[in-house]
């Protein structure tokens, strides 16, 4: 069933004509770019949403210096979801963040085209960028084990190998599922690159 | 080639153990093992070393 599901991602291929029919579809916007509060490393934060029939999502792209991205996305959840899943964590018991809470919409490859899209847009832009992103867990428990190889990012290195390889290096961890996407040229010229990418990721886990 | 990329990166081994170290005795670690910070595993995409670290079991 597995190699059945990594063929299928293997012929998934990336759509800007199907990603421009999902914007209009999802209403997706800009919502604005803001500096960084005292506190954070980031030049930028650029912000965009989406609806689904169910949810609001909010895509955060922070914007580091060397041309670095990390991307983000969570459906928008009231407080009570919160303040619940903080007393779960706290009593430690199984709880969900906004990354992990599974909106049951079944539309990840929908979102995966959207982020893609993005990304392609950046890299007209700035053709050296580079990209970093996490897979959250399904469910969490507050071990190191929650965040070992995850669904999500076994799927999102698939299909963005797929269309960033030529320029791109995917690489990953399974420990914590957190992966770059790293531009082949700048590593070649600066292999320290890594370890920036790497070291600002971890910070966000 | 030197001049193809738009910037010229400075970051450091130096930088990136001095930025570890304080994420470390930050507090604000997700992650438990304390071995975990400055020692991932980074395994590429495409390579039998991905297929293995990634199997699912």
């Amino acid at each position: 069933m597995r190699e059945k599901i990594k063929e299928l991602l293997n012929e998934i291929k990336f759509s800007q004509e199907r990603a421009d029919e999902l914007k209009q579809k999802f209403g997706w916007r800009f919502v604005q770019s803001s500096n960084p509060k005292s506190d954070k490393r980031y030049q930028k934060l650029h912000i965009y949403t989406f609806k689904t029939p169910k949810y609001k999502y909010i895509v955060h792209i922070e914007q580091y210096e060397y041309d670095y991205y990390l991307i983000s996305f969570f459906p928008k959840l009231n407080k009570d979801f919160y303040v619940k899943q903080s007393r779960l964590s706290d009593m430690g018991r199984e709880h969900y963040d906004e990354y992990s809470y599974l909106t049951k919409e079944n539309i990840p490859l929908q979102i995966i085209t959207l982020l893609v899209s993005e990304m392609k847009k950046i890299l007209k832009e700035k053709p050296y960028s580079s990209f970093g992103y996490f897979g959250a867990p399904n469910i969490k428990t507050g071990n190191d084990d929650d965040l070992f190889n995850t669904k999500r990012v076994r799927i999102y290195n698939n299909i963005i190998y797929n269309e960033l390889s030529e320029t791109h290096k995917v690489i990953s961890d399974p420990t914590f599922s957190g992966s770059l996407i790293l531009n082949k040229d700048v590593l070649e010229e600066f292999p320290l690159y890594e370890n920036y990418c790497m070291d600002i990721l971890v910070s966000h886990l | 080639m030197k001049n193809k990329l738009p910037f010229k990166m400075k970051y450091t081994k130096e930088m990136s153990s001095k930025f570890n170290k304080e994420l470390k005795e930050s507090g604000k670690c997700a992650v438990n093992n304390p071995k975990f910070y400055g020692e991932w595993n980074m395994v590429e995409f495409g390579t039998p070393e991905y297929d293995k670290a990634f199997d699912k079991k």
